[in-house]
Order: structure tokens, then C-alpha cells, then sequence
């Protein structure tokens, strides 16, 4: 048999979903199931069928069935709070409501069933986002974590918004709307069985999320990523441990495969260079790391910046980092084993590890403002 | 009455078929013939308002045969039966003048 699918209205537009399968029945195409989101039908003879809806997420009696078929009524289909109900338009089956004020104690039990579903989603999500926010070192970690995405993966922000949107307006859309349903019906106003089409915000959500799924997929395929060892001196927008006078053997500290390197990175929302480079100076080790990120929204700047600062797993505490007052650049911070910046486009991360008694923290600063300039240098040769 | 609240029309007449014995299709038959008509009950406001009676204990369960359930009033849903039937008819009496009128 030739079947069908469509998407139905939310389960919460009663009125909206009759209409929708009467008139679906009426082009020959008869309910045979309900989903999630979309309604099965097989294809038969065009017929004048009325639907009606009971909401109740309980399985109905069979004595109740039995009452509602001797009245004309056949159940078509079940999905959660929805009882579908179908009468041949010859089978002059009375209105399974006459007195509407009883309609609204069944809506009133969705509308309880609904909050209390609201209430446990919440209960789940608060603990979750209590425990990434503890995790995190606070509620600017998870902002940071979000600036940290959109960079590197637009996509899944974008998606993780969107999701959150749409469960927060539907669940707004349908609280008003039940709200609005159980006053018409205590006011003595039966449920209007034909109203005009609505109830479909959410296909468009499905279908933006699925688009968004796929820009998602999309977005990293075309992730470019090309690592290479580190050539002799710097052909990018990095410096190199010699140009600092740190001279010596370039070689992993753990393994070969920590060996100094360059990375790019293209993402649709920044092009990045991550430089990774050990050298072993006067018997001690010297590492040097720069993350460059080079963003096509010159605003997204310094919040990269400041979240590169708040994810940083070597500097824990904020307060350990200090203002650095660097020409050329907008915004940087300092602690005594990185520095994090911005300017323009920009934003980026350098880490360097000098053995222990090098120099003494302030003259560390001293290091990070140079080595921002000679960035700051290459950026603009480069642009 | 009870929990329930006021005695509504819907109510009313489901406890008045309920005198004898009867099953839900036939109880609005009942309905419908008691009232000449005019009141032409839904399945699921009967069965609504059957189940609020029956938690009330305004009726009780006479037979059950998986399909079918047959109900009866009590003697607790005839007292109120019968005390919302009174105050009808004291509201009809307080009326009647207007009757007179014409």
C-alpha cells in the first residue's frame, strides 16, 4: 500500500491536528500512525472523515473504547498525550465533548504532565551546567568555552543555540496555548475544531536544525589542518626561540612526535597557526608555544583572547594575571608562563618555559612584550 | 457536592439515568430520551464525569464484562440527587411569578 509522511502539528495544537488529518483524509490520504514529528498515512479513497483528539498519556480502558465505538468513534492512533480518533462522516457520531468545562479537565492534566516534564528537564540541566560551571572555574569558563567553539567548530555552538531556542519557545508556546485552551473551554466555549493552520514552528526548527547539523558536518570537512616540522627560521606569524636568543638543538621533550612543529589551521571562522618548539639551550630546556588566531570577525578579538586566558590549564587562577601595555595591540594579560592578547583580527596565546632561575617573573613580562611586537610585526608584513 | 463542586447539568442527568442500572451507550440513550433531546452527551464527557462520580462514590459498579461496565447510583448519590433536585425546584417555585406575568 502506497504510504505517506508528513509533518503534523505539536501535540498541544488539538484543534490544529483534527484539521490537519481531516483534511489529509479528504485528499485520500488516511491516518495510519503518529511520531514524534511526522504523521503516517496510506493512501485510499478521498473521504469526508472526522478526526478528533483526547489527550490523556494513559492506554484508554476497553470499556471506554467500547463506549466511544457503539458512539461511531474508532481509535486510529496513540503517541504520548495523543489519542487519535476517527468517524466516517456517515457514521453520525456525536461530538465526544458537549460540555466543553469536561474537555478542560483533560487538558488541565496535560498542561500538569507538561510542567512537571518542564520541571524535570530543568532538574536535569541545572546539576549539569552547576557541575561544567565548577569544572569550569566559573560562569565566564562556559563563555569561554563558547567563544573557544565558534572559532574552532562554528558549527556546534550554533547548533547547541538553536537546540536551546526552540526547546525554550516551544515549551513557551505550549504552556500559552494550553493556558489559553482551558480558559475557552471553562468559559463554556467548545475547542474550535477548524482553526486556521498553525502549530508548525517546529518543522521549521527540525528543518534549521538539521541544515545546522549538516553546516555542522559541513564545517568541518572543510577544516583544513596541515602540520609540518618547524622550518629553521620563522616563514609565518610566529617567532622562533632563536629569534629570542635561545639557540640550540630543537628536539620532543617526551617523544619524537612533540617535536617542534607548525600547524594551520582553516576553519570558516579564523585561520590559525599553532607553533609547538622545544630547544635544549646551555643544558636546560626552552619551550615556546604561540597559538595565532586569525579571525574573519575582527570582533570575536578579544573575547577569543579572554577565553584562551579562562581556558587556560597552566594559570589557573585569573588573578595571577597581570595588565601588559604592549604598542600594537588592544588588550593583553601576563602571567609568568604566558600571555594572551589582541589587536584587530587577533588573538593569541604564547607559552614559553625558561629553566628555573632564568629571570625573575618582571623581566618575564619584558619577554612576552617582545615577543608580541615581533608578532605584531609579522601580522602586519603578512597582511 | 463533595469534592467535586457544584452539580453540574452534565451531572445531574447522568445521576438521574443512573436510578436503574445501565452501561455508558446506554446511559445516553437515556439521556438523550429523559431530556427529549436536548441534551445529547459526548463520550468523553460521560465518561469524565462517570469516573468523577464513580470516585466520589456517588455510583458504584454493578457488572463488569471487560467491554462493558453497568452502573447504579448509591443511596449517598441519591441524597445528593435528590437535595440538587429540590433546590431546582425551589428555584423554579421563586420563578414562577414570571410565569404568572405572562
Amino acid at each position: 500500500m502506497k504510504t505517506k509522511y508528513a509533518f503534523h502539528p505539536e501535540d498541544y495544537c488539538i484543534g490544529e491536528n483534527e484539521r490537519f488529518y481531516s483534511e489529509m483524509a479528504a485528499r485520500g490520504w488516511r491516518l495510519a500512525g503518529r511520531g514524534q514529528y511526522l504523521s503516517r498515512f496510506e493512501r485510499g479513497e478521498p473521504a469526508d472523515d472526522v478526526y478528533r483528539i483526547e489527550v490523556d498519556y494513559r492506554d484508554f480502558p476497553e470499556d471506554r473504547l467500547e463506549l466511544y465505538r457503539e458512539c461511531g468513534w474508532e481509535l486510529v492512533t496513540k503517541r504520548g498525550f495523543v489519542n487519535v480518533f476517527r468517524a466516517g462522516a456517515g457514521a453520525d457520531a456525536p461530538e465526544l465533548y458537549d460540555h466543553p468545562e469536561e474537555q478542560a479537565e483533560t487538558i488541565r492534566r496535560m498542561r500538569r504532565r507538561d510542567r512537571l516534564t518542564n520541571l524535570l528537564v530543568l532538574a536535569l540541566l541545572l546539576p549539569y551546567l552547576a557541575v561544567l560551571v565548577s569544572l569550569g572555574g566559573g560562569p565566564g569558563r562556559l563563555a569561554a568555552e563558547m567563544v573557544y567553539l565558534t572559532v574552532n567548530l562554528p558549527g556546534v555552538p550554533a547548533m547547541y543555540t538553536v537546540l536551546l531556542i526552540y526547546a525554550i519557545l516551544l515549551g513557551i508556546d505550549g504552556s500559552v496555548r494550553l493556558r489559553r485552551l482551558i480558559r475557552r473551554l471553562e468559559g463554556g466555549l467548545p475547542l474550535d475544531h477548524t482553526p486556521k493552520r498553525r502549530g508548525t514552528a517546529h518543522i521549521w526548527a527540525v528543518i534549521a536544525l538539521v541544515a545546522l547539523c549538516l553546516g555542522a558536518v559541513a564545517a568541518e570537512l572543510v577544516t583544513y589542518r596541515k602540520t609540518e616540522p618547524m622550518p629553521e627560521s620563522s616563514d609565518g606569524v610566529y617567532i622562533t626561540l632563536a629569534d629570542l636568543g635561545f639557540d640550540g638543538e630543537r628536539r620532543g621533550i617526551l617523544s619524537p612526535e612533540d617535536r617542534s612543529r607548525v600547524e594551520k589551521v582553516w576553519t570558516p571562522v579564523a585561520d590559525v597557526t599553532l607553533v609547538w618548539e622545544t630547544v635544549e639551550h646551555a643544558g636546560d630546556w626552552v619551550s615556546l608555544d604561540q597559538d595565532v588566531y586569525r579571525l574573519r570577525i575582527p570582533a570575536l578579538a578579544e573575547p577569543m583572547a579572554r577565553a584562551l586566558m579562562a581556558r587556560s590549564d597552566i594559570t589557573r587562577d585569573t588573578a595571577e594575571f597581570e595588565r601588559l601595555e604592549v604598542p600594537g595591540w588592544d588588550w593583553a594579560r601576563a602571567s609568568e608562563f604566558e600571555c594572551f592578547a589582541a589587536r584587530g583580527g587577533t588573538a593569541v596565546r604564547v607559552y614559553l618555559f625558561l629553566p628555573q632561575n632564568t629571570s625573575p617573573p618582571q623581566e618575564r613580562a619584558e619577554v612576552f612584550a617582545r615577543i608580541l611586537t615581533e608578532i605584531a610585526n609579522r601580522l602586519d608584513a603578512n597582511s | 457536592m463533595g469534592d467535586t463542586g457544584p452539580m453540574t447539568e452534565a451531572m445531574y442527568y447522568v445521576l438521574l439515568a443512573l436510578t436503574r442500572p445501565d452501561h455508558g451507550y446506554g446511559l445516553m440513550q437515556r439521556i438523550r430520551e429523559l431530556t427529549g433531546g436536548r441534551v445529547v452527551m459526548g463520550p468523553g464527557t460521560l465518561y469524565g464525569i462517570l469516573t468523577r462520580l464513580l470516585r466520589e462514590q456517588y455510583i458504584t459498579l454493578r457488572d463488569e464484562d471487560g467491554r462493558r461496565k453497568t452502573y447504579l447510583i448509591t443511596e449517598r448519590g441519591r441524597e445528593a440527587l435528590l437535595e440538587e433536585y429540590r433546590r431546582l425546584k425551589r428555584l423554579v417555585e421563586d420563578g414562577r411569578e414570571l410565569e404568572d406575568e405572562n
